[in-house]
């Protein structure tokens, strides 16, 4: 799921990195407020760990098998707010070292896997960890990080262009569908191990304090979201948006024409540059929403 | 060459784990300037809970004091530029990027300026047969340079003590050669938790023994070492 | 099992990252932006005919190359390397290449694969420390950067010790099961967690905590304002040959 440059349109990976890069630096100052001094080379080695375990085959029957992504068992584990610092991190280095996922990209690589997956993860943990169902939690973590991840994936190639046919549409969504399940299996089965050899690793969230922030950063990551389906859905978001902002005729055609080569049509309709300055105008209101979540939080803090 | 000050003094150290064990259970123990001296005993005796406790890692009940200076929250930091620790494993303590960024971070830590922290780097690392390698990243060295790139790391901090984790676990003979050398040339005070006694017989002269978180004799090694029949033969 | 085979490779990435050329001594920030004023232009480049697409690959191929000389590094290597996105890219090209637009796919294959020999030639001229120290300074977060750098330092460790107990596991005669997957990863963790104990320790002892402090300044001198300015201007070349039909 890490997408490689040349895959996005400008709008796409533009409105991404503008998403990703307050997010980051909200979970950083919100990692560093919760966090005590010790927490920095758990955080390191951890993150060391679930690269490592990225690589280890789980063997699922009939020679295919599975992988970790680990997103659900580092929120369980740290927390949200570095559990998104630490995949970060690794999408980082995997981008940088191993050319796994684009430079360009690597904004929306994170929004993808390190914001919205960690967040898609922790919730479900949250409110099942301190019932009798904190497995159940786990498994749910799991599921939905791979879930929402994929989804975020496929719309995004969707709006910049590339074109699924029903067939490919149909099993691109069956195998995400598969590995969720298996992501959501694996961690709750490692979680298990490591209750069994130390009881009470995974510490219920409940003291967690201010889930506020976490909670305004969802909503900007849900409404971002939203706002690409809506720009996949209404081909007409750029003429209404470029219509208000009062965008000259001219200027349009210079923002719409890096898109020009990207030669698709959705069947029926050229929209794409349209939908992309739609997701342009969304990341923006996101990025607003999480600006305004830090300067609220830096009041919080004052008082 | 000892004087009457003793550089550490212990009095009545015990500590619990969180499980409950008793891990330490009253240590007495005087170190005197220039001593060396090796610490045996069997796996979870307690040698390594006792050396954590003298740079106030870990916190037990008792009296520690270090070149006269009583252990306490305030004096975490003095006491450890004092002591200078060698951990097990060298992977635990070469965290930075490049060996040369690594030995260099104490003198960092200690207010240096980064010429002269990269100067006592150097030097350290050419003290420890590494000046070729100060620009490798601990991941390409052998174990044993990576036990000597961190040895150069903890004395590049000139500390008065130098404690020593199981210093020879992952090293091949001559690598053990090269650090006994390295060691015995050291004018610093030296205490080594150890179980190779061809080791510690040739650094140290006097062992205190461990056993279930107590001393139970203290005196010249090769007398310890028979009185626990400590060597293999 | 481990993919023992990325790892070494990445061995020859940190011995190039370690030489010496004019390239290797600019500033990381200005080797950085550079970068992403060439993939920027790689992302922008038209694709409306097979000529366009054929002048812009050869435009860009001409660029690195410059750039690999410049480095004192292989040119082959550095663009042979960027196939590494193949798997991946080979797909979605074949799908559209299937739903008929063979321009786009052929687009896809050559964008993704410049960009990525961007990339390497960029970790090849540029040592990884001096790259983190020009992030920090350019504003990315100091825990970030702290934590980027602690994962690449133990993740040799980690694959290391996963290793291990593949072979242990493998000579004791084990089959690849997901119960044994799953206790695998889960020992590792707690290895890991123990690791992390014992790596704070280490740093308490030597009275510090967990930062990176630079030896070297950075200090942006005028050669790498030329470098931005040839980046620029490489760029602006990249787009408009992409253009041409």
């Amino acid at each position: 799921m890490h997408i490689p440059d040349g895959f996005l349109a400008p709008p796409v990976w533009g409105g991404l990195c503008a998403l990703a890069a307050p997010s980051v630096l909200l979970a950083a100052r919100r990692s560093r407020s919760s966090l005590d001094e010790s927490q920095i080379p758990m955080m390191g080695v951890l993150g060391a760990f679930v690269f490592a375990a990225q690589m280890v085959n789980f063997p699922v029957g009939a020679g295919t098998s599975g992988h970790l992504l680990g997103g659900a068992l580092l929120a369980a584990t740290l927390g949200p707010a570095p559990a998104i610092i630490v995949m970060t991190a690794i999408l980082s280095l995997q981008a940088l070292i191993f050319q796994d996922g684009g430079l360009l990209a690597l904004g929306a690589n994170v929004f993808n896997m390190a914001i919205a997956g960690t967040l898609a993860a922790y919730w479900p943990w949250r409110a099942l960890a301190g019932t009798r169902f904190r497995k159940l939690g786990l498994f749910a973590g799991g599921f939905c990080s791979v879930l929402v991840c994929a989804f975020l994936c496929l719309a995004e190639l969707t709006v910049s262009g590339v074109r699924f046919g029903p067939a490919a549409l149909g099993l691109a969504l069956g195998v995400f569908f598969i590995n969720a399940i298996l992501e959501g299996a694996i961690t709750a089965a490692v979680a298990g191990s490591l209750e069994a050899m130390r009881p009470g690793w995974l510490k219920a969230p409940a003291a967690e304090a201010r889930p506020v922030l976490m909670l305004l950063l969802t909503v900007s990551v849900v409404l971002a979201s939203a706002g690409l389906l809506f720009a996949c859905a209404r081909p007409d978001g750029l003429e209404r948006l470029a219509g208000m902002t009062g965008l000259a005729e001219h200027e349009r055609a210079l923002f719409a024409a890096p898109l020009a080569g990207y030669q698709f049509s959705l069947p029926g309709a050229a929209w794409i540059g349209k939908a992309a300055a739609g997701l342009t105008g969304l990341a923006l209101a996101a990025a607003a929403c999480v600006g305004l979540a830090r300067w609220f939080s830096r009041r919080r803090s004052a008082a | 060459m000892s004087h009457h000050q003793p550089i550490v003094e212990v009095r009545g150290l015990s500590y619990r784990y969180e499980d409950g064990t008793q891990a330490l259970a009253g240590v007495d123990f005087l170190l005197h300037r220039g001593e060396r001296v090796a610490l045996l005993g069997a796996n979870g005796s307690g040698k390594t809970t006792f050396l954590l406790h003298l740079n106030g890692i870990l916190h037990g009940e008792g009296y520690i004091e270090v070149s006269g200076t009583e252990l306490s929250k305030a004096n975490l930091k003095e006491i450890r530029r004092k002591i200078g620790f060698l951990f097990q494993d060298p992977e635990d303590q070469l965290f930075l990027p490049t060996v040369l960024e690594d030995v260099a971070f104490a003198p960092l830590e200690q207010g240096c300026s980064t010429d002269e922290a990269r100067e006592r780097a150097m030097k350290a690392l050419e003290w420890a047969g590494l000046a070729a390698e100060a620009h490798r990243a601990p991941h390409r060295l052998s174990a044993g340079q990576r036990q000597r790139a961190a040895l150069a790391g903890v004395l590049a901090a000139e500390p008065e003590i130098l404690v020593l984790d199981e210093p020879t676990t992952h090293l091949d003979p001559p690598s053990r050669r090269s650090l006994l050398a390295l060691l015995d040339g050291l004018s610093q005070t030296i205490l080594v938790v150890t179980h190779d006694v061809a080791f510690a017989s040739r650094l140290a002269h006097r062992a205190v023994f461990f056993e279930r978180g107590r001393i139970v004799d203290d005196g010249p090694l090769d007398a310890v070492v028979r009185a626990h029949r400590w060597a293999l033969d | 099992m481990v993919n023992h085979g990325a790892l070494s490779s990445i061995r020859t990435l940190e011995d190039w990252s370690r030489s010496n050329s004019w390239l290797h001594r600019r500033d990381p920030r200005a080797k950085l932006l550079a970068t992403l004023f060439l993939l920027t232009a790689l992302a922008l480049m038209p694709a409306r005919s097979f000529g366009g697409i054929g002048a812009g690959v050869a435009a860009a191929v001409a660029v690195l190359a410059v750039a690999c000389v410049a480095a004192r590094l292989p040119v082959l290597s550095i663009l042979a390397r960027g196939w590494v996105v193949l798997p991946f890219t080979g797909l979605f090209a074949l799908l559209a290449w299937v739903e008929g637009s063979p321009l786009r796919a052929v687009s896809l294959l050559t964008k993704s694969w410049l960009s990525a020999a961007a990339v390497v030639l960029l970790m090849a001229a540029t040592p990884l420390e001096r790259l983190f120290a020009g992030l920090e300074r350019m504003g990315v977060p100091p825990l970030l950067v702290s934590v980027v750098q602690f994962v690449w330092r133990y993740l040799h460790v980690a694959f290391a010790q996963l290793g291990r107990m593949q072979i242990a596991r493998a000579a004791r005669g084990g089959e690849h099961r997901f119960v044994f997957a799953t206790s695998t990863v889960a020992v590792l963790f707690a290895s890991s967690a123990a690791r992390a104990e014992r790596v704070h320790w280490a740093l308490l002892a030597r009275g510090g905590e967990a930062h990176f402090p630079v030896l070297d300044a950075l200090k942006m001198h005028w050669r790498d304002y030329v470098l931005l300015g040839l980046a620029v201007l490489a760029a602006a070349l990249l787009v408009v040959s992409g253009g041409l039909r």
